[in-house]
């Protein structure tokens, strides 16, 4: 189906617009002559404070939704096949809907209803983000392995106990994985969202942009690629702390 | 072994009974009509060849499968009408084959989840941060022989360790009846004897034991009832110093016997790592 669609493309003349192959060029070259000085340096580290907060609320919000609907949504608390149907339809139903609007969209409803402040940023990443961990970890949740979920419901454990020392412990490197993942995108995702006025890393590219000044856009993106390395390597240690 | 015999005559107490218990598997008739009935205090193994059913008796004992027809009762009390867990988990606790600890927590807390059943979910949340009734799990642990291992991470332990923390877990758990699937079966025969005294010892006077084994001369010195399976029926159920080799030969021979792997009982018995078709050391002697 790939192939197929590959198929469908114009593949013309008409692809590469003729002035755009220079811009791309000009905007290439650029990065060799990247804009380090003071006054560019020390807005870039104010616009990534700005990405990495609205990053960070954003996720930990999203965590505070998606983690209750993701219990919900496994239905690992239900003992009876009925209450657990109903609980993984109402459950996935939730968090598809959450899922379903894309941050831009909700950003823009956001800041309609809020005008341009911080909340709308937070709740516009909080809301798919919450759908998105929510869906991966019912089902991490649900896949854990059975043997000693078993052995803690011979020791008399209820279903909420297994949750707690069987579940979780289990898919916790899981969890924090997929988590950090989640705010890696999210980093990206909220300096996008600056273009809608929000202040951060977006924001300041999109200045740069208007003014033509590649060497400016190159310095934020080369904070943005900083910005996304670091997350990675915070969830690389704590997983392994976590897994030793 | 004698001393035991004098405690059956003086406890009276049925603490199991099995009444014409079958169970079913899509068809396939795992255990055909089976009635056992169980003193308090007694030791009891289950003999037979891989698939004859001795794992699946196990677990309609302890309550975690539910026979398709006939009855299990424990206690007086019939496994099917006892909806809690907690209940259940007084009655009776298992160690089962397969290594069964939760690997990303600490020894501690695979210990104290035997308690469980006692604490609300508020307890246990808590414990989690601050061990609760850690008295339980240290006694336990030094019982097993792990004192100080408290602390290290459940996956991180042999085999054999993890199946003590099992045991200490079962001693916090206290149940009234004890089940044991083939403990001894990936041990040495110096092991398998430390493991066999251990649940003597923690089963004591006043709780039942079951195990199910595949070592004959270990069953026969440790266990004072033998109860002989093949094919999912009851083949022999006699003390122990009644069973002769000939008995032994005929349950353990290899004509007529239903082959394991058509059947699905070992597939669906959460223990199928066992894959030996002989007993392990010859009784012949």
């Amino acid at each position: 189906m790939f192939l197929w669609s590959l198929t469908r493309i114009d593949w013309g003349s008409g692809l590469v617009q003729a002035r755009g192959l220079a811009s791309v060029g000009q905007f290439a070259v650029a990065l060799l002559r990247v804009d380090l000085t003071p006054y560019v340096v020390s807005s870039a580290l104010r616009a990534s404070w700005v990405t990495v907060t609205y990053a960070f609320a954003g996720l930990s919000v999203a965590l505070a939704l998606g983690l209750p609907l993701g219990v919900i949504g496994s239905g690992v608390l239900a003992r009876r096949i009925r209450s657990r149907t109903l609980s993984v339809l109402l459950g996935r139903f939730a968090l598809a809907s959450m899922r379903s609007v894309h941050e831009l969209v909700w950003a823009w409803l956001f800041v309609a209803s809020f005008g341009l402040s911080p909340i709308a940023a937070v709740l516009a990443l909080a809301i798919p983000y919450g759908g998105i961990l929510g869906r991966i970890f019912s089902e991490l949740l649900q896949d854990v392995s059975g043997p000693p979920l078993r052995a803690l419901r011979a020791s008399g454990a209820s279903e909420w106990q297994i949750l707690l020392y069987g579940r979780f412990p289990m898919a916790l490197p899981d969890l924090l994985s997929y988590t950090f993942y989640r705010l890696e995108c999210g980093i990206r995702s909220a300096a996008i969202m600056s273009f809608v006025g929000l202040g951060g890393l977006g924001h300041q590219i999109q200045l740069a942009l208007d003014d033509l000044a590649y060497e400016r856009v190159w310095t934020f993106l080369l904070f943005l690629i900083v910005l996304v390395v670091l997350v990675d390597v915070w969830s690389t240690s704590v997983r392994r702390r976590i897994t030793q | 072994m004698l001393e035991d015999l004098e405690l059956l005559r003086t406890s009276n107490a049925e603490m199991i009974s099995l009444d014409s218990t079958t169970k079913f598997y899509a068809g396939f008739e795992a255990i055909s009509p089976a009635s056992i009935r169980i003193k308090k205090g007694e030791r009891v193994v289950f003999l037979g060849p891989t698939g004859s059913g001795k794992t699946t008796l196990l677990l309609l004992i302890s309550g975690q499968l539910s026979p398709t027809s006939g009855r299990v009762t424990l206690d007086g009390i019939d496994l099917k009408s006892i909806q809690s867990g907690r209940n259940l988990s007084r009655l009776v606790g298992m160690i089962p084959q397969q290594f069964d600890l939760v690997p990303n927590l600490s020894v501690l807390h695979n210990v104290l989840a035997g308690r469980l059943g006692e604490w609300g979910f508020f307890r246990a949340l808590f414990s989690l941060i601050f061990p609760q009734e850690s008295l339980w799990a240290t006694n336990a642990l030094d019982r097993v022989g792990l004192a100080g291992l408290a602390n290290s991470r459940g996956g991180n332990l042999s085999g054999g360790e993890q199946q003590r923390v099992a045991i200490a877990r079962l001693l916090v758990q206290d149940p009234a009846v004890i089940l044991a699937d083939e403990p001894v079966a990936s041990l040495d025969p110096t092991r398998g004897e430390e493991i066999l005294k251990l649940l003597l010892a923690i089963a004591g006077a006043e709780k039942t034991l079951i195990a199910s084994m595949h070592s004959v001369s270990l069953a026969r010195s440790y266990f004072n009832r033998v109860i002989g399976v093949r094919n999912g029926s009851l083949h022999f159920d006699l003390p122990t110093e009644m069973v002769t080799n000939t008995m032994l030969d005929e349950l353990y021979s290899l004509e007529g016997l239903r082959n394991a792997r058509q059947g699905t009982e070992s597939s669906s018995s959460p223990n199928n790592s066992s894959i030996r078709d002989v007993p392990m050391e010859p009784y012949k002697n």
